[in-house]
């Protein structure tokens, strides 16, 4: 399938016959960004320092062929045992800062896709981005101490979201231990309790396969999460020449199992009864649809019985915002349903947070019985998995149609989007007044660019954080298929790992991965604010390093969100501590970094920029980042009224369950 | 209300003994707050003294909350959202600064203007306070966390 561009234009998904970059910023880029990536800069006499390029080194390292290593010759090591198994799981990335050299080295010689990035804390979260936007698999790593120590934050993000990620580290000998013989060494497997599914530091290397099977079978069996595998070097460097040295070799069909848990007969009927007999369903489609791939039975389920359903989790998109069934968008009708059914909602709300009726009637699917009653009280639990269950129902409900329902949960959607458009008016006029952009225009301008104009609405990925940034994105963005938009801040409410995380979104759409393949190449874009580029500004070397093109919005209002808590909280001097220098130019330092920048002020400017840097991306497979001036004001809500926080769940906006 | 307290709706429900027609229940319900419902018979209402804390009289706040409160009576709503006022009428009235709701039951059915009573506040605090303008007063007031509100 081709890409559109944002003119309508299709384009091809492949960069063959793509000008030279020096004839593309020639002509596309602004000015600045060509002076600034094109020049080579007199700094003494004839010493010049020359252009920003990829290095023919990157090139040649890409293209260099596959090896498998085995036990003929001198053997096989501990590092390639393992990363024959995650050849043979088909892991779908790994994305690394250099360290655990072993290990890291092996996995991408196998030929598993690798990608290096500027922080290990990065590079997790690129990992969680790619399984975000594919339901697949993929790794991190770093190195023993440090390098895993950068990942913390991002590891308990991935955690948080329920991402079938394989934490990696290590690269240092068991027998320094507690010696601090040399540097770096950490025992690191307490840092991740309560923040994995399984965790092992490998000691004795011939059970290096063995423990990679127990990976694997935790990260495609039940709840996906997070696994943490560490291989000190006397594991990693181990040679085998004979297999019968490794304990439980056997393959993937026999130390796993892809059997589900089916509903009964019984339960199944039951459900179906109650449902018929329900005059205003909810369907709440939570992660496990994603994750077990399940929205075509679902959708199939939603439209035979007209059931409205809300999407959740940390990937949006499973059932359309833009379905005449979503409930997405249409919180006080939500608070109509007689019924609610939750399906595979790993992270359960507590009565009283979400927009349903008190003591609503309850059904709850999920693959894990444990978790049945968990938060909310169930009137009937079902322990399924979510395929199975959505295609069970499909087939036994009954066609019905509900247009009341439909018509309330339509006239409710109505009345949200006028509101929006009521404030949008409002904060316009702020707009006007300072000649800055308010971040809420910011977003209605990103929202009819992405949704409303020449763009298949379906086609960009999204992903979003921030504070009053991130405010405003949750109630403007959109997820009008499976997995096109990704709330960064989901449950655990990082600030800062945006930009890296979609790195790894960006790898998906470009390989055109799962749900991803239909718009394989199309640009990705990013929101962010100015606080989130101390984390992950320098990830823009990836993007470009790999050509993965991202379209990087940088809500700039010179400090973190949530400076008004020192005037609110009477403290003048801790203000200090919130605020950045004034009129920090992001763009520009993304032109060194090798993308494009652009600095704008209003909505015009905006409208203009996304426009060439939709087209820069997806024509060309250039990044640009934005640099949307805002002002800080903006986030005290007596100055500038009214103030925004979490939008109410379930449906867009989303970011607790 | 027993129903509501087993369905995990509000924790710590007790109920004191009927005196002069008047049974009194006490619960925890939004916000970790303590809320108190009386049911009155012999005046024939249902009411909950404070439903929100702290809300100046000339409060946009307090406007606003008025206004959502008889929108809920609208004959544009559904029957199954409508607050039908054959069957009861619904008061606010702000005490020193505490805002609290009132159901007159005009037919006798008590469980119909419970129900509605309970669904109201619900809606207060899931739709109407997050929907709105109202972070520092969720902040200030609510105990809500100062970043989210």
């Amino acid at each position: 399938m081709s890409i559109h561009s944002s003119t309508g234009e299709k384009t091809g998904a492949d960069k063959k016959g793509q000008p030279p970059r020096r004839a593309f910023l020639n002509g596309v880029a602004a000015a600045t960004a060509a002076g600034a990536l094109l020049k080579s800069q007199q700094l003494f006499g004839d010493t010049a320092i020359p252009s920003i390029r990829i290095p023919k080194a990157v090139t040649d390292s890409l293209a260099a062929p596959p090896r498998r290593a085995d036990f003929s010759g001198r053997g096989i090591t501990g590092a390639q045992v393992f990363a024959n198994l995650c050849k043979d799981e088909d892991l779908g990335a790994l994305f690394c800062a250099a360290g655990n050299y072993y290990i890291i080295n092996e996995i991408a010689q196998v030929g598993i896709p690798s990608y290096g990035g500027r922080t290990e804390g990065g590079m997790c979260a690129a990992a969680d981005g790619f399984t975000r936007a594919t339901a697949e698999v993929a790794a991190c790593s770093g190195t023993e101490g440090p390098g895993f120590a950068h990942m913390m934050m991002n590891i308990a993000t991935a955690h948080f979201a329920h991402s079938p990620v394989l934490v990696l580290a290590s690269n240092q000998s068991i027998q320094q231990e507690d010696s601090w013989k040399r540097i770096q060494f950490m025992y690191q497997q307490p840092a991740t309790e309560g923040l994995k599914k399984f965790g092992k530091r490998i000691t004795v290397p011939n059970r290096v396969y063995e423990y990679g099977a127990y990976a694997f079978r935790n990260l495609k069996s039940g709840v996906p999460d997070v696994v943490h595998l560490d291989f000190p070097i006397e594991v990693a460097t181990e040679r085998f020449q004979d297999p019968a040295k490794l304990w439980s070799l056997y393959t993937k069909e026999q130390y796993r199992s892809e059997s589900r848990p089916c509903p009964g007969s019984k339960e199944m009927q039951q459900a179906i009864d109650v449902i018929g007999k329900a005059e205003r369903p909810v369907l709440i489609a939570g992660q496990g649809i994603f994750a077990r791939q399940a929205w075509d039975a679902l959708m199939q389920a939603a439209e035979k019985h007209e059931m409205v359903v809300v999407g959740s989790g940390p990937v949006r998109g499973h059932f359309p915002d833009n379905h005449r069934l979503s409930g997405s968008l249409s919180n006080g009708a939500l608070m109509s349903a007689d019924l609610v059914i939750f399906v595979g909602q790993y992270h359960m709300p507590t009565p009283g947070e979400w927009t349903l009726p008190p003591g609503v009637k309850t059904i709850r699917v999920h693959p894990v019985q444990e978790d049945l009653g968990r938060n909310w009280p169930v009137d009937l639990g079902i322990v399924s998995d979510e395929t199975l269950f959505m295609e069970a129902l499909a087939n036994g409900l009954p066609p019905k149609t509900r247009n009341s329902w439909v018509d309330e949960v339509a006239a409710d959607r109505q009345k949200k989007e006028q509101a929006n458009l009521e404030l949008y008016g409002q904060f316009l006029k702020y707009t006007r007044d300072t000649n800055t952009l308010h971040p809420f225009v910011l977003l209605k301008e990103l929202h009819d660019f992405l949704y409303k104009g020449d763009i298949d609405p379906k086609q960009t990925v999204t992903g979003w954080g921030g504070n009053m940034i991130g405010f405003c994105a949750m109630r403007w963005l959109r997820a009008n298929r499976p997995a096109q938009e990704i709330p960064v801040v989901y449950q655990f409410g990082p600030m800062g790992p945006d930009l890296a995380m979609m790195f790894g979104a960006g790898v998906a759409v470009q390989r055109g991965i799962g749900p991803q393949a239909a718009y394989k190449g199309a640009p990705i874009v990013v929101v962010t604010g100015d606080a989130g580029m101390g984390f992950s500004l320098l990830e823009l070397d990836t993007f470009a390093k790999y050509k993965v093109p991202v379209i990087c919005i940088v809500y700039n209002n010179d400090s973190w969100g949530t400076f008004p808590f020192a005037l609110s909280m009477d403290t003048p001097r801790a203000l200090h501590m919130y605020l950045f220098q004034e009129s920090i130019r992001y763009d520009k330092m993304a032109e060194e970094l090798g993308a494009r920048g652009e600095y704008v002020r209003t909505p015009e400017e905006l409208r203009a920029s996304l426009r060439r840097s939709y087209d820069a991306a997806a024509k060309q497979g250039y990044s640009t980042l934005i640099n949307c001036q805002g002002m800080k004001e903006f986030n005290v809500d007596k100055l500038y009224p009214p103030g925004l926080s979490f939008a109410p769940e379930p449906g867009v906006g989303a970011v607790s369950h | 209300m027993e129903d509501y307290a087993k369905r995990g709706v509000f924790r710590g429900f007790t109920a004191k003994p009927v005196r002069n027609s008047v049974a009194a229940f006490r619960m925890i319900w939004h916000r970790d707050r303590v809320f108190d419902l009386i049911v009155d018979t012999k005046k024939k209402i249902i009411r909950i003294p404070v439903v929100l804390p702290a809300v100046p009289v000339r409060s946009a706040l307090y406007k606003d909350f008025k206004a959502f409160v008889a929108s809920r009576q609208a004959p544009t709503l559904p029957d199954h959202r409508r607050i039908e006022k054959s069957k009861v009428r619904v008061s606010c009235a702000n005490v020193r600064g505490s805002v609290s709701l009132t159901m007159a039951v005009r037919d006798e059915d008590y469980a119909y203007a419970l129900q509605r009573l309970i669904h109201l506040v619900h809606e207060i605090f899931v739709s109407f306070l997050p929907g709105g303008p109202y972070r520092d007063y969720m902040v200030e007031q609510l105990g809500a966390p100062a970043e989210i509100g």
